[in-house]
């Protein structure tokens, strides 16, 4: 049997009686017939998010975007990641200005350089808005083009307007062809889009383009996807993906304690960069799940080495290796974020297992329990203050699934140093792992749950799942099962392979298909 | 130009000079002028340790001694209009007294549900994101009355942290459309005042500007209303109505108005709060100024979030997290939540001033023509409860202030419509029609 698509742990419900501790996953609403035509779900309509604006305005006008980017009114999350949905008069107004923004920044002449104000407007509204402008469009622009009181500001009002066009600001999808609910093929132009800004979070380049002007794409569409990830563009996309599946812009502006006076600001910026790091290295070497998820390799820099006992006299962040920590579980910037401002943090480390490798989420706590838990102080360890904490049956129900996970890492402080004892006792790192199929069962330390993690066929679906959201800009859904079937079984015959993974999502039916919204 | 600092020590010796509402109607005939109505909500987090909180009791209605947390309000008693429980035992703490949110989810669910407080509605899921389930009573109020002024209604906030998170939504235009609120007191000036300095000419070529921008981009909707699916074109409409409303501050006439300078706050890294106070009277000064230039007459403040973390080192010497602090009833982190709830108090009675000392068309002040809200998402912190609200009403419009209005088994959504009818909008219910029996009693 397949995992399924997202466990909801029901209340935690069957856990206290059921001996194995298998807690009741929802059943799936249905085994998908997959062989009887291309399945997927709707995706509302989005506009670029924040990320893909500040790219795509990049590559158009050649400025750095990011400043004015941060402008704009906050992405929403799905799933976990960004997406361009929400609007207001804020909301516009906020785009309308950064699209003056970015056309006062622009260095017009090089821009226009020799065209005439028709033939520029063209270029650059075909770029921005992926397909070639109207007769009537041009026309508009032209008239726009008047408005502007020289060559220079006539310029810059056109660029304004083509930023602030919602054929730049949408993710433009449509099937004029086909009935509500029907599942079609993406037209080439929108499946240029998706690719482009899949993998590089920006706009289509001309080849791209050409293709999808030639309505030759779905034929090409892997070459495509191997270029565009053999291009340095997509080290963007792996950045942006990680800092969000796993949360990483939390880590810069990580404050603690009086407990780590040594822990500051530039510890933080360097914890950031640091991890950041490690999944370069991953995907410039193996860039494979394993590797992810196992190799010891950490970048310290003199600062850090200092702080997390792993010497180096470098300024600059340098790989060295920790038989103590694996993968990315076992990073000190991630196990810093997961960390208190005084102490580990057993709790949110085990629901981060939870929730973002086993893809299972978990319900909040009831509104009238106590959450305060004894402060630390010698001879008690975080474990078992923990462990009082939530022993009331009503509280356990749910953190026997969270807890013994946590408590596996145990020998990491909460700023992610390694250690042997806590307020003077021995550290314990046994741990378990209930309910998660194959990624079940007992172990011993952050290593060793490291490498139960990295065999697990559930972490692995998972891993393809969390990827998917970041493809598609939405949660996946039951009439996506079958595309996740397929690109996890493709994900599993390439050994792991991350790589291999984002041409299976970029190929996959519903990357370049897409359901027809109802009313 | 006039500093911010200075501006209400000027209002208050000069503010008769101000052209004060020079955009309203006046009439010269000998009939009395009606003043405007104004609403504002005024949203502060995490609950309240209630024995700080609510007034002590008399024999009237009348006749109460305000508490600690409330007593920076003194100066303003006449202006009150508070709202709590009757015969409350502090023993049962999710007893149905006094208000009560009654769309809280029975199933565990955080409990600081900022969605729910201004719509009287669940939550919902919008295709993955957690949303109100219903507009908001500022927007109800804004779209009857708000095509009058240039703004519809103004989202205000002070260290609201961005807008991602359901903590950071308040307001909402409609189901699953929130408006964000605007957290820089320069960006809120950028957006009411900007366009009213500069000389004639200067605002008019930028003005022409923006409108052929607009007027292209209603031409490039249009046409890609026409290409997409029926199904995506309410959430392309969506944007088409925001630009209505942008373009119509481009071409709506501009009220004679006294300009405050530019704010000029730096941003403080995200765990610094010291700079809390400054933003907090800068937003004021500005929602009063943009009141006195009748440019909306619908506001939400919005101080920090729901569940918010901010510190107030500046009151409690300590770097201590205000939900941290609300979650602990110990007698230490009680004192510091009542010395941060009276500060808040502090800064509302400030901003009450400020409205108190604007003149109105009507011969009154713009504190008599204005409804306050002071609203919590919490009731009760340490055990998360929405039983006994918190709630404060202030100003005038039709309240009958001066009092403490103890209530027994009341509905959210009935105090909701009763202030949604009170601004002039006939609707039976607000939110969720199953909590509503009909618009609150005794409130006026």
């Amino acid at each position: 049997m397949r995992a399924p698509l997202l466990v909801l742990l029901v209340a935690c419900s069957a856990s206290i009686d059921d001996p194995t501790g298998s807690p009741r996953p929802e059943p799936t609403p249905r085994e998908l017939a997959c062989d009887e035509g291309p399945t997927t779900a709707s995706t509302p309509l989005t506009r670029l998010n924040r990320t893909q604006w500040s790219e795509a305005v990049a590559t158009l006008l050649d400025v750095d975007a990011t400043e004015v980017a941060a402008t704009l009114v906050d992405d929403a999350r799905a799933g976990g990641f960004d997406v361009g949905r929400g609007v207001s008069a804020v909301h516009l107004e906020r785009y309308l200005e950064a699209a003056a923004s970015v056309a006062a920044l622009a260095d017009v002449a090089r821009l226009v350089g020799a065209d005439t104000p028709t033939d520029f407007a063209r270029r650059l509204a075909r770029r921005a808005w992926r397909r070639a402008p109207t007769a009537d469009e041009l026309d508009a622009l032209t008239t726009l083009h008047a408005l502007g009181d020289s060559p220079d500001a006539s310029a810059r009002l056109v660029i304004e307007a083509i930023v602030a066009s919602p054929d730049f600001l949408f993710h433009v999808e449509a099937s004029p062809d086909a009935a509500p609910g029907e599942v079609a093929r993406l037209d080439d132009h929108a499946l240029a889009s998706r690719l482009a800004f899949f993998l590089w979070r920006g706009l289509p380049d001309d080849a791209l383009l050409a293709d999808a002007e030639a309505g030759v794409l779905h034929d090409t569409l892997e070459t495509h996807a191997r270029r565009l990830i053999a291009d340095p563009r997509f080290e963007l996309a792996v950045r942006d993906f990680h800092r969000q599946w796993l949360g990483l812009e939390a880590i810069e502006n990580l404050v603690k304690g009086e407990t780590y006076a040594d822990f500051d600001a530039a510890v933080a910026r360097d914890l950031r960069a640091s991890i950041e790091a490690f999944v370069a290295h991953v995907y410039a070497n193996d860039a494979t799940l394993d590797a992810l998820l196992t190799d010891d390799t950490v970048f310290v820099n003199a600062r850090l080495g200092a702080l997390y006992a792993l010497p180096t006299e470098s300024a600059s962040l340098v790989a060295t290796h920790d038989p103590n920590r694996r993968g990315l579980l076992g990073q000190p910037g991630l196990l810093a974020r997961l960390g208190k401002p005084d102490q580990s943090d057993p709790i949110h480390r085990g629901l981060f297992v939870r929730e973002r490798l086993l893809c299972q989420t978990l319900p909040m706590p009831p509104n009238d329990v106590d959450l305060t838990i004894r402060p630390p102080e010698p001879g008690a360890s975080t474990r078992d203050r923990f462990a009082e904490h939530t022993a009331s049956e009503a509280c356990a129900v749910c953190h026997r699934l969270i807890d013994p996970i946590g408590f596996g890492f145990e020998s990491f402080d909460g700023i992610g140093r390694f250690r042997t004892t806590d307020e003077g006792v021995a550290v314990d790192t046994s741990g378990e792992v209930l309910g998660a199929e194959d990624a079940s069962g007992a172990f011993d330390g952050q290593p060793e749950l490291a490498e139960q993690l990295a065999q697990s066929a559930t972490v692995r679906r998972c891993v393809a799942t969390q990827w998917m959201r970041f493809a598609l800009g939405r949660e996946e859904s039951a009439a996506d099962a079958c595309s996740i079937d397929d690109v996890d079984a493709r994900f599993a015959a390439a050994g792991g392979d991350l790589r291999e993974l984002v041409i299976a999502i970029a190929t996959s039916d519903a990357f370049h298909h897409r359901r027809v919204p109802t009313l | 130009m006039l500093h911010r600092r200075n501006f209400f020590r000027t209002l208050g010796t000069a503010a008769l000079a101000l052209p004060a509402l020079s955009g309203l109607p006046r009439s010269l005939s000998a009939q009395p002028i009606t003043a405007p109505k104004r609403l504002v909500i005024w949203f502060t987090p995490n609950g309240v340790p209630f024995d700080r909180w609510f007034p002590t009791a008399g024999a009237t209605e009348r006749d109460f001694t305000l508490s600690e947390m409330l007593s920076p309000l003194e100066r303003h008693r006449e202006r009150l209009l508070v709202l709590g429980a009757r015969e409350w035992d502090p023993r049962y703490v999710r007893s149905e007294r006094g208000i009560s949110i009654k769309c809280v989810p029975d199933t565990p669910s955080g409990g600081h549900q900022l969605g729910m407080l201004l719509t009287g509605a669940p939550m919902a899921t919008y295709h993955g994101v957690e949303l109100g389930s219903a507009p908001s009573i500022d927007q109800i109020v804004a779209r009857a009355i708000g095509d009058q002024t240039r703004f519809p209604s103004l989202e205000l906030g002070a260290r609201v942290g961005g807008n991602e998170g359901q903590g950071k939504r308040l307001v909402y235009r409609d189901a699953g459309q929130w408006i964000p609120a605007v957290d820089r007191p320069e960006q809120v000036w950028d957006r009411v005042f900007a366009s009213l300095v500069g000389s004639p000419d200067e605002r008019e070529r930028d003005l022409a500007r923006r409108r052929g921008v607009v007027d292209f981009l209603h031409g490039r909707y249009a046409s890609l209303r026409t290409r997409l699916d029926a199904g995506d074109r309410a959430t392309l409409d969506a944007h088409v109505t925001a630009l209505r409303e942008v373009e119509g501050r481009l071409t709506a006439p501009l009220n004679a108005c006294e300009v405050p300078g530019r704010p000029d706050i730096a941003p403080r890294r995200w765990d610094d709060y010291t700079d809390l106070p400054e933003l907090i009277e800068a937003q004021c000064d500005l929602l009063a100024l943009a009141f006195a230039c009748d440019q909306t007459r619908v506001a939400t403040v919005q101080l920090t979030e729901a569940a918010s973390n901010a510190r107030y080192p500046f009151l409690t010497g300590t770097e201590e997290w205000h939900h941290a602090l609300s979650h602990d009833n110990s007698p230490e982190s009680v004192d510091k939540l009542a010395q941060i709830g009276a500060w808040h108090a502090e800064r509302l009675s400030g901003f009450l001033d400020r409205l108190a000392a604007i003149p109105d068309v009507d011969g009154r002040t713009v504190l008599d023509n204005t409804i306050v809200f002071w609203a919590n998402e919490m009731a009760d912190g340490v055990y998360h409860t929405h039983q006994n609200m918190p709630f404060v009403l202030a100003g005038g419009g039709g309240l009958r202030t001066g009092r403490y209005l103890q209530l027994d088994d009341a509905s959210h959504n009935d105090l909701l419509l009763a202030l949604v009818n009170l601004m002039g909008v006939d609707v039976d219910y607000v939110g969720a029609p199953e909590y509503c029996t009909g618009p609150l009693g005794g409130l006026t």
